[in-house]
C-alpha cells in the first residue's frame, strides 16, 4: 500500500510540473490553458460534491431505513 | 453460414423449452442465448414470419447500423449475463430474462411505432418479474410501483403515437420536435423510461430491490432502449440538453451519501444516461456517435460493476457499505474486475469510458457551450468519485471484514472476466469500435492533449478524495434512507390514501349496515312472509275453532310482525325502484 501511495503522489507531482510548462495545441475554450486548470477542476469538484452532500443534502434528506414501512 | 434462424425466434424457442424443463432452466437459457448470439453474428439471411395487420407490416427484425450495435450488445449481455446467473435455480427468473431480452431486441429492431410500442410494453413485464422475485422485503411493492409507473408512461406514449398517426398517416419513424401535443406525449412516454429528472424514481426504487442478476438486465435494457428511441425520434432536440445536464448533476450528490451500493450504481446509471441524453440533444454526427458509443460502453462497464457487487452480495448477502469492506483478501479476482469497471466508468485512458465519453465532451466543446462543457467535466469528476472510487473502496477496502468469505463462483468469474476484457478492448482499439457506430467518424480520442487533460483531472480528483479521507471529512456510511422524489407519492399519497380509506371505510360500513344487512333481511323476510300472508285467511278459517289455532295464529302473527319490522326498508327500496322504473319508462 505504501508503494502505491508513493507512486500516486509522484504521478501528481510530475503532472503538475509538466502542466506548468505545457501549452495545449487544440482547445475549445481559452481558459483550458490556465495552469493546472483540469487539476483545479477535478480537485474542487470533489470537495464541492462531498461538502454539499454531507452538510446540505444529508441533514435534509436522511431518514430511518424503515421510513416507508412505518 | 447464412441461412439461420433469427435470434429472436431462437429466444422464443428457448422460452418455450424453458417452460417445460424446470431442472435445466439455467442450461437452456445459456444455450439459447449463445445460439442467438452466434446466429446474429454469422447469419445474414434470416427466416422470419411477416405479419400484416391494419395494412401495417409487422416485420420483427430490421437491421440498420444503429439497431445492429444495440442488438449485438443486448445479446452479448444476455449470453454472459445468463452465464453469470448459472447458479440460480429459479425457473421464472430465467424465463423473465429471456422474455425481457427478446422484447428488448425486438424494440431496437422495430420497423414502425406500433411494433415498437408493443415490445416497449413487453419490456415492462419482463422487468417487473425480475424485480418481483428479488430478495428484498420491499421487492413486491417496488415491482408494483414499477408497473404503475410504466403503465402510465405507456398510456401517454400510446396516446402520442395515435396523435402521430393522425398527423402523418403512418407509423414510420420520423424526426420530431417537441412542439405539439402528440410529440410532447411521445417525449414524456420515452422520458419516463429514460429516467428523466422527477420521473427517475423508479430506477432508484426498484433496481436495488431486484434479483441478484436481474439488475444487470434491468440496467441494460429499459433505459438504453429509451435512449435508442430518443435517437430515432428526437435527435438534436434542444430540450434534451438541460434535461441531460440535470440528470448528470443531481445523482452525483445523492450517490455520495447513499449506503446501499446497488443504489449508488443506480444513481450512477442515471448520471451516465444523462451523458447519452446530452449527446442526443447536441445532435451532431459526432455527438450521436458518442451517445451510441456510450450506450455500448456503459452497458458493459455498468454491467461489470453490477456483477461484481452482485458477486459480493452472493457471498456476503448484503450490498450495504456498512456491511461490506476488506474483501480484497478473499475475492481478489472480483476486486480486479470491479476496479476495471471503475476505471472505465471514470473514463480512464485505455478503458472504454474514455473513448465514448470524450466524443460527447468534444462535441459539447465544438458547440461552444461553456456551461454545458463545464457540467460534463464536473460530471466526469463526479462519476470518478461515486462509482470509480466509492464502489471498489467501500466493497473491497474500507474497514476490515468481519468474517472470511470464498471467492465468487466460477461462472460469475468467467462472465466478469469477459466483460472486463471487452471493456479494455474497446478502450485499446477505438478505431475498430467506432467503425460499428451509425455515422462515419475519424475522431481520435488518443491525442496527447486529451489524454493528459483527462489524467490530470482524474488524478487531482483522486487526490482530493484521499485528502478528504485522511482528514476524516468524507461522510461516513450510515445505514439510512435518503429521501428522493418518490417521497411525494410514497408518503404524501400514502397520507391521502389513509384519509381516503378512513372516510370511505366508514361510509362503506354505514351503507353496508343499512343496505346490505337490513335491506337484505327485509326483502328476505317480506318474501318469506308472502306465503304466510296469503295462507293466513285459509289457515285461520281451517283452524277456527281448534285449540291449536291460537298457537298457529300467534306464531303466524309473530312471524308477520317480525317481517314488518324490516319491511320499512324494503318498502323504501321498492318505492325507489318504482320511481327509477317510471323514470326509465318515461
Amino acid at each position: 500500500m505504501k508503494i502505491i501511495g508513493i507512486v500516486f503522489y509522484l504521478i501528481i507531482f510530475l503532472i503538475s510540473i509538466f502542466d506548468l510548462n505545457y501549452h495545449y495545441h487544440h482547445t475549445h475554450f481559452d481558459f483550458e490553458n490556465f495552469p493546472l486548470f483540469f487539476g483545479f477542476v477535478g480537485f474542487l469538484s470533489i470537495i464541492i460534491i462531498v461538502y454539499v452532500a454531507k452538510y446540505i443534502l444529508r441533514p435534509i434528506l436522511i431518514r430511518s431505513e424503515e421510513y416507508y414501512n412505518e | 453460414m447464412s441461412n439461420l434462424l433469427a435470434p429472436n425466434i431462437i429466444l422464443i424457442i428457448g422460452m418455450i423449452y424453458l417452460l417445460f424443463h424446470k431442472h435445466f432452466a439455467n442450461k437452456i437459457i445459456i444455450i439459447s442465448s449463445f445460439a442467438a448470439l452466434i446466429s446474429f453474428l454469422f447469419g445474414n439471411n434470416f427466416y422470419l414470419p411477416n405479419i400484416s395487420i391494419f395494412g401495417t407490416n409487422f416485420s420483427f427484425l430490421e437491421f440498420n447500423k444503429l439497431s445492429w450495435i444495440f442488438s449485438f450488445v443486448y445479446l452479448f449481455v444476455l449470453s454472459f449475463g445468463s452465464l453469470f446467473n448459472f447458479n440460480s435455480k429459479n425457473q421464472i427468473e430465467h424465463f423473465a430474462i429471456l422474455f425481457y431480452a427478446f422484447s428488448a431486441i425486438s424494440v431496437v429492431n422495430s420497423s414502425n411505432l406500433i411494433t415498437f410500442f408493443i415490445f416497449w410494453e413487453m419490456l415492462t413485464i419482463g422487468a417487473s418479474i425480475l424485480i418481483f422475485i428479488g430478495k428484498d422485503k420491499d421487492s413486491t411493492g417496488a415491482a408494483l410501483r414499477y408497473i404503475i409507473f410504466h403503465v402510465i408512461g405507456g398510456v401517454i406514449f400510446l396516446s402520442g403515437i395515435l396523435g402521430y398517426y393522425q398527423n402523418f398517416n403512418s407509423f414510420e419513424f420520423t424526426h420530431l420536435a417537441v412542439d405539439n401535443l402528440f410529440s410532447i406525449c411521445i417525449f414524456i412516454g420515452i422520458g419516463i423510461n429514460c429516467a428523466f429528472p422527477f420521473v427517475h424514481t423508479w430506477v432508484i426504487d426498484s433496481y436495488p430491490k431486484s434479483s441478484l442478476a436481474g439488475v444487470l438486465f434491468l440496467s441494460t435494457f429499459t433505459t438504453k432502449s429509451a435512449v435508442y428511441a430518443l435517437i430515432k425520434l428526437f435527435p438534436a432536440e434542444p430540450l434534451l440538453i438541460p434535461i441531460g445536464c440535470v440528470m448528470i448533476v443531481f445523482p452525483i450528490f445523492y450517490a455520495v451519501i447513499e449506503n446501499d451500493l446497488r443504489k449508488v450504481l443506480s444513481y450512477s446509471l442515471i448520471n451516465q444516461v444523462g451523458f447519452m441524453v446530452v449527446g442526443v440533444g447536441i445532435g451532431t454526427a459526432l455527438s450521436i456517435n458518442g451517445a451510441v458509443a456510450h450506450v455500448v460502453a456503459d452497458i458493459i462497464f455498468k454491467g461489470l460493476l453490477f456483477m461484481s457487487v452482485g458477486a459480493v452480495m452472493y457471498r456476503v448477502g448484503s450490498s450495504k457499505a456498512t456491511d461490506l469492506g476488506g474483501l480484497y483478501k478473499y475475492m481478489p479476482i472480483t476486486m480486479i474486475c470491479c476496479i476495471v469497471g471503475a476505471l472505465a466508468i471514470s473514463a480512464f485512458p485505455l478503458f472504454s469510458g474514455f473513448v465514448s465519453k470524450s466524443m460527447i465532451i468534444s462535441s459539447a466543446g465544438n458547440s461552444h457551450n461553456i456551461i454545458l462543457w463545464c457540467i460534463l467535466i464536473f460530471g466526469s469528476a463526479g462519476a470518478l468519485e461515486h462509482a470509480g472510487i466509492k464502489i471498489p473502496f467501500f466493497t473491497f477496502f474500507g474497514h476490515k471484514s468481519k468474517k472470511e468469505y470464498k471467492e465468487a463462483p466460477i461462472c460469475m468469474l468467467i462472465s466478469m472476466i469477459v466483460f472486463s476484457i471487452a471493456t479494455i478492448l474497446i478502450g485499446i482499439f477505438p478505431e475498430y469500435f467506432y467503425s460499428f457506430l451509425p455515422f462515419e467518424t475519424d475522431y481520435k480520442p488518443y491525442t496527447f492533449d486529451h489524454v493528459f487533460a483527462q489524467l490530470e483531472l482524474l488524478f487531482f480528483a483522486a487526490l482530493s478524495f484521499v485528502f478528504l479521507l485522511l482528514a476524516g471529512a468524507y461522510p461516513p456510511e450510515i445505514a439510512a434512507l435518503n429521501l428522493d422524489f418518490d417521497f411525494f407519492y410514497r408518503k404524501i399519497f400514502n397520507f391521502f390514501n389513509k384519509s381516503f380509506k378512513a372516510v370511505t371505510n366508514t361510509l362503506n360500513s354505514l351503507f353496508d349496515d343499512i343496505l346490505s344487512n337490513n335491506l337484505k333481511n327485509g326483502i328476505v323476510k317480506i318474501f318469506s312472509s308472502f306465503p304466510v300472508f296469503i295462507s293466513y285467511p285459509f289457515v285461520l278459517a281451517k283452524n277456527k275453532l281448534t285449540t291449536e289455532s291460537k298457537e298457529t295464529y300467534s306464531s303466524l302473527n309473530y312471524r308477520i310482525q317480525n317481517g314488518i319490522i324490516s319491511t320499512k326498508y324494503s318498502i323504501f327500496a321498492i318505492v325507489i325502484f318504482l320511481i327509477i322504473l317510471l323514470y326509465i319508462l318515461n
